[in-house]
């Protein structure tokens, strides 16, 4: 018995050790996400406009109703999106949109420093939506 | 009936139905991708492909009708691989754009390759790829999208008759092609494409299929009362469709209901009340419109003040605007603009033959035998009888006379097109009818036990001398009798007649000829009908309401049956009333000081000059409009009221048929529903505050009328209220005697409405008026010669009233002599240059 507790201890003791610590010391230091990771979205950008066409398939998809799209013609005649934007407080992370897309224009990134000030603060719009 | 099996199933079926129709009836769906039930069939696709016992290849159950006994099997394996590699190959180079093709969640094609899980096609050709049509007006053509079902083509052509679609080009090249000169913008091609083919441009992008709540509604813009859903999303009417099942119109529409909503969000529309042009709260508007009531009862009583109502309000409003001024205010001086038109028709109707309207169902005119059209254009009337009319010609072997100053779209239809001299048409009836006697049509059985008068019948057709109708008319005697045999030899026949007649100032001679010679057809033997037309939405239920001064609800006679409803109300009704003639000279004269203009706007009556002038006059004048006008600019105070998407009610359509429709999007701005405003106006001025459901209304109505005594209730979206045919009573029937107005002479001016507008509406909505901008005035080649003007030049016309200058279109429609102007556009102002509640005038022109 004393035998099985010593072994316990020493486990715990080798973990107080110095380079055995697994608390991350964030925000100092920061993690490095999987890369399926589901966070902030972007919207993929192609040379001249966004890669979204405005299909209306991530707000239907959406379980949190948090995707508003407009579609609109642009000059040459192309649908695209006048309006995206997604109030990230609703967002609930599941992803469906990035399944949902059949244009590959909607990625999930592995930002999750969302915290911020005011509400409207939480509407990502295209512009904030297609930074890099 | 044959007998098969299908599936194991037995039924059986009437010859000649098709294996895909036979399978409806078990509920076994088939697969199909060019069959649509109102077109003849395709059978271009093959999807629909099914074995029968005993024959090697696979049949197309579209158009392979039934034999008896046979086998059918709908679903094997077999089967379902050839349907996959049918899509497969249709597939190859479509662009499977769908995420921006406005199709995608009502594309025939998506779900017939979701069904049989088409992932992949392993097929190749060259890409012909041919551009995306965009110089039409209003439609899309995206021709990669295509699969050549030919279904737009057929909807075009057979049901609409207008000949614009056509498959140009050959083998893969092969593409949809437009004559646009043709096209009327139906939209129809659009509703039918089975693809993102034909796209809708004001729809195009707007909203996915799934996003939209339907509503169903009605279609308020002409009198047939297409049933319609309104296409709704965040508070707008993006969209109209139209069911093809279990509507009358089976899902057709024309420009109006289309393309036409435009103008419910249109941003002109007036969105605030105001008191002298200045905002004020509903509150104060009504108070101060309370106030003038009073004001001017106590100075002047309330013969002072008159009020016109609107075919453009429902049912329940008209209802209530009428007991709001003879209950409420006292007065009876209330009319609309029915006076100059429907009412004529409904005096010569009602006195000949005892009918209020048409005597049959819309249905009926689809199954005649016989359409004799009378001084109408119904495709420009009510667009959905002229479809009618084309089922009984082009379908139903029926035969078509049409008589009409013009040439008409239906015209190319007609077997006899009779185009008699302008204010012949007197004439033209007494010789149809004496030609009927003479040829040995007249049925002397049915005649003698339906008409009273049959001796004065008699001696006043053979008083008819032909010579002279021959010369009034300016038709030949063979073309006069092709047309009499035409009508005579037919067994069912239906007689229509419309705004050349009724809109005349003697439109009650007129339609009393048009009567005569109803009773002498035969039409209103059980299965014709008599159908007068008349192109506002709601005429028939503004007349059902009693919104004229001779009559209550119902058709009572004021006089005598003021007693009743002053009981059911509980009030004192006033003695008198003035029409809108008397109405119009009482406000000349001064004496009528306060009008009330309920969607009314007097500057489309005719003579509007001499209105617009009277109405300047009007110490106060409350209009109750959706858009700004001369009206509302001369008004005191202006109450914005509501289109039909915002408010609920009911309509009552040209053959009597009433339909209810809910309120789709909340009233724009601060406008509200006109039934609102008039039962607020109600209740403050009788100080009892007045509730209001359709169903109270509905209650009071039957109660106090006979109106839907005998009619049918349909549990449908629409609660439809149907009529009974009208049955002819033993002696029911007075042939008028009517005499012969004199002809006119010189260059005549006819007004009408034009095909792609309804009244004032729509020149208010964007895709009418892109396709129509404005009105154009028809003449003759050689009466422009004459004047020296070339098509598109610009012609001032010059009458004994007032004069305007138009756009010509130079017009083989038109006879010479005759020139056709639309009275649809404020800006024309074509009927400043009309006499008084006429239609037609004597006019002089010049080059402008
Ligand atoms: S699903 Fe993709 S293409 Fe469609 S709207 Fe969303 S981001 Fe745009
Ligand atoms: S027509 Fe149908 S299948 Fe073709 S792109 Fe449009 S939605 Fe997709
Ligand atoms: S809009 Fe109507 S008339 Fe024009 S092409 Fe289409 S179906 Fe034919
Ligand atoms: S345009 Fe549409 S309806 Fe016409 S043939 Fe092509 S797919 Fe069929
Ligand atoms: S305007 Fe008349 S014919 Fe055209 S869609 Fe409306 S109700 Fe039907
Ligand atoms: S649906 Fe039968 S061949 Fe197309």
């Amino acid at each position: 018995m004393f035998k099985e507790f010593a072994k316990g201890l020493s486990i715990t003791l080798k973990h107080l050790l110095p380079g055995n610590c697994t608390t991350v010391q964030y925000p100092k230091q920061k993690l490095e996400m999987p890369p399926r990771f589901r966070g902030l979205h972007r919207l993929i950008p192609t040379p001249d406009r966004e890669k979204c066409v405005a299909c209306y398939l991530c707000p239907t998809v959406c379980p949190a109703k948090c995707i508003t799209v407009v579609a609109a013609e642009n000059e040459a005649g192309e649908k695209y999106p006048a309006v995206f934007e997604i109030d990230i407080l609703r967002c609930i992370f599941c992803g469906y949109c990035v399944e949902a897309c059949p244009m590959e224009a909607i990625e999930m990134t592995d930002a999750y420093e969302l915290a911020n000030f005011s509400r409207d603060d939480f509407h990502f719009d295209k512009q904030r939506l297609l930074k890099p | 009936m044959v007998n098969l099996t299908i599936d194991g199933k037995s039924v059986s079926v009437p010859e000649g139905t098709t294996i895909l129709k036979a399978a409806r009836q078990l509920d076994i769906h088939i697969p199909t991708l060019c069959w649509l039930e109102k077109v003849s069939t395709t059978g271009a696709c093959r999807v629909c492909a099914v074995e029968i016992e005993g024959v090697d290849r696979p049949m197309t159950a579209c158009d392979t009708p039934v034999k008896e006994g046979i086998n059918v099997t709908t679903q094997s394996e077999k089967l379902t691989r050839g349907r996959k590699q049918i899509m497969e190959l249709i597939l190859v180079n479509h662009p499977l754009d769908c995420p921006v093709c406005d199709a995608g969640g009502e594309c025939d094609l998506q779900d017939i390759c979701y069904d049989l899980d088409v992932t992949h096609q392993e097929f190749k050709a060259d890409d012909v790829n041919p551009p995306t049509i965009n110089h039409w007006p209003l439609i899309q053509q995206v021709p990669n999208r295509c699969i050549l079902c030919e279904k737009c083509v057929k909807v075009c052509h057979e049901l609409i008759g207008a000949d614009a679609l056509f498959v140009n080009e050959k083998g893969d090249r092969a593409f949809i092609d437009k004559k646009v000169e043709n096209c009327t913008y139906c939209g129809n091609c659009v509703a039918v494409c089975p693809t993102g083919t034909m796209i809708s441009k004001p729809f195009k992008f707007k909203a996915r299929p799934w996003a939209l709540r339907k509503v169903p509604s009605v279609c308020t813009y002409c009198p047939s009362q297409c049933q319609i859903d309104l296409n709704v999303k965040d508070n707008q009417v993006l969209r109209v469709t139209s069911n093809d099942e279990g509507t009358t119109n089976n899902g057709n529409l024309c420009v109006g209901g289309f393309f036409g909503s435009g103008y419910i969000d249109n941003k002109n529309r007036l969105q605030e009340p105001t008191v002298e042009q200045k905002p004020v709260s509903w509150d104060k508007a009504f108070e101060r419109v309370v106030g003038e009531v009073e004001r001017i009862k106590q100075e002047s009583g309330a013969e002072a003040i008159a009020g016109f109502s609107s075919p453009r309000l429902t049912n329940e409003e008209n209802y209530l605007f009428q007991k709001l001024f003879r209950a409420a205010i006292g007065t009876n001086n209330i009319d609309t603009e029915a006076r100059f038109g429907a009412l004529r028709t409904l005096h010569a109707l009602n006195k000949g033959l005892g009918l209020q309207g048409a005597s049959n169902t819309m249905a009926a005119i689809g199954n005649a035998d016989a359409v004799l059209i009378f001084g109408a254009d119904p495709t420009a009337e009510a667009p959905a009888v002229d479809w009618k009319i084309q089922d009984a010609v082009r379908r139903n072997g029926g035969k078509l006379v049409i008589a009409n100053m013009r040439q008409v779209h239906l015209t190319q239809f007609a077997d006899s097109q009779l185009s008699y001299k302008p204010g012949s048409e007197i004439a033209l009836a007494h010789g149809l009818g004496r030609l009927l006697l003479d040829r040995g049509h007249l049925d002397e059985d049915d005649l003698k036990r339906t008409v009273s008068n049959l001796d004065e019948l008699k001696a006043d057709l053979a008083a008819v001398d032909l010579e002279q109708v021959i010369a009034a008319t300016g038709l030949s005697r063979e073309a006069l009798e092709q047309a009499a045999d035409i009508v005579g030899q037919a067994d069912k026949v239906v007689v229509i007649l419309g705004s050349d007649i009724c809109k005349s100032a003697s439109g009650i001679s007129k339609s009393a000829a048009v009567a005569n010679l109803t009773i002498l057809s035969g039409a209103l033997r059980t299965d014709g009908g008599l159908f007068p037309l008349d192109e506002k939405g709601n005429t028939q239920g503004v007349l059902n309401m009693g919104v004229y001064p001779e009559a209550l609800p119902g058709f009572q006679s004021y006089a005598a049956t003021k007693a009743k409803f002053a009981k059911a109300w509980r009030c004192d009704l006033p003695d008198g009333g003035l029409d809108a003639d008397a109405i119009l000279q009482e406000i000349e004269a001064g004496t009528i000081r306060f009008l009330y203009l309920a969607a009314t706007n007097p500057q489309n009556f005719p003579n509007s000059s001499r209105w617009l002038k009277a109405l300047e006059k009007v110490e106060v004048l409350v209009v109750q409009d959706i858009f700004p006008s001369e009206m509302t600019r001369l008004a005191t105070v202006v109450l914005p009221g509501s289109s039909y998407a915002e408010k609920s009610g009911s309509f009552t359509s040209l053959d009597q048929t009433v339909r209810s429709f809910n309120q789709a999007i909340r009233p724009i701005g601060q406008s509200r529903a006109d039934w609102e405003i008039f039962a607020e106006l109600y209740g403050r001025l009788s100080k009892s505050p007045m509730t209001f459901s359709q169903a109270d209304i509905f209650a009071e109505i039957s109660e106090l009328t006979s109106l839907y005594e005998g009619a049918s209730f349909l549990d449908d979206d629409r609660r439809t209220c149907l009529q009974k045919p009208y049955q002819v009573a033993d002696q029911g029937l007075q042939y008028q005697l009517v005499s012969v107005a004199d002809g006119v002479e010189g260059l005549q001016l006819l007004t009408g409405t034009s095909a792609g507008h309804f009244g004032t509406t729509s020149t208010w909505a964007p895709a009418p008026l892109e396709v129509e901008p404005e009105g154009v005035l028809k003449v003759n080649a050689e009466d422009a010669k004459v004047a020296g003007v070339a098509d598109g030049d610009q012609l001032k016309l010059i009458s004994a009233t007032g004069s305007t200058i138009g756009k010509i279109l130079i017009s083989e429609s038109v006879p010479q002599g005759l020139i056709f102007a639309p009275h649809n556009f404020t800006a024309l102002g074509i009927q400043q240059l009309m006499p008084d509640g006429d239609n037609l005038t004597s006019v002089q022109v010049a080059k402008a």
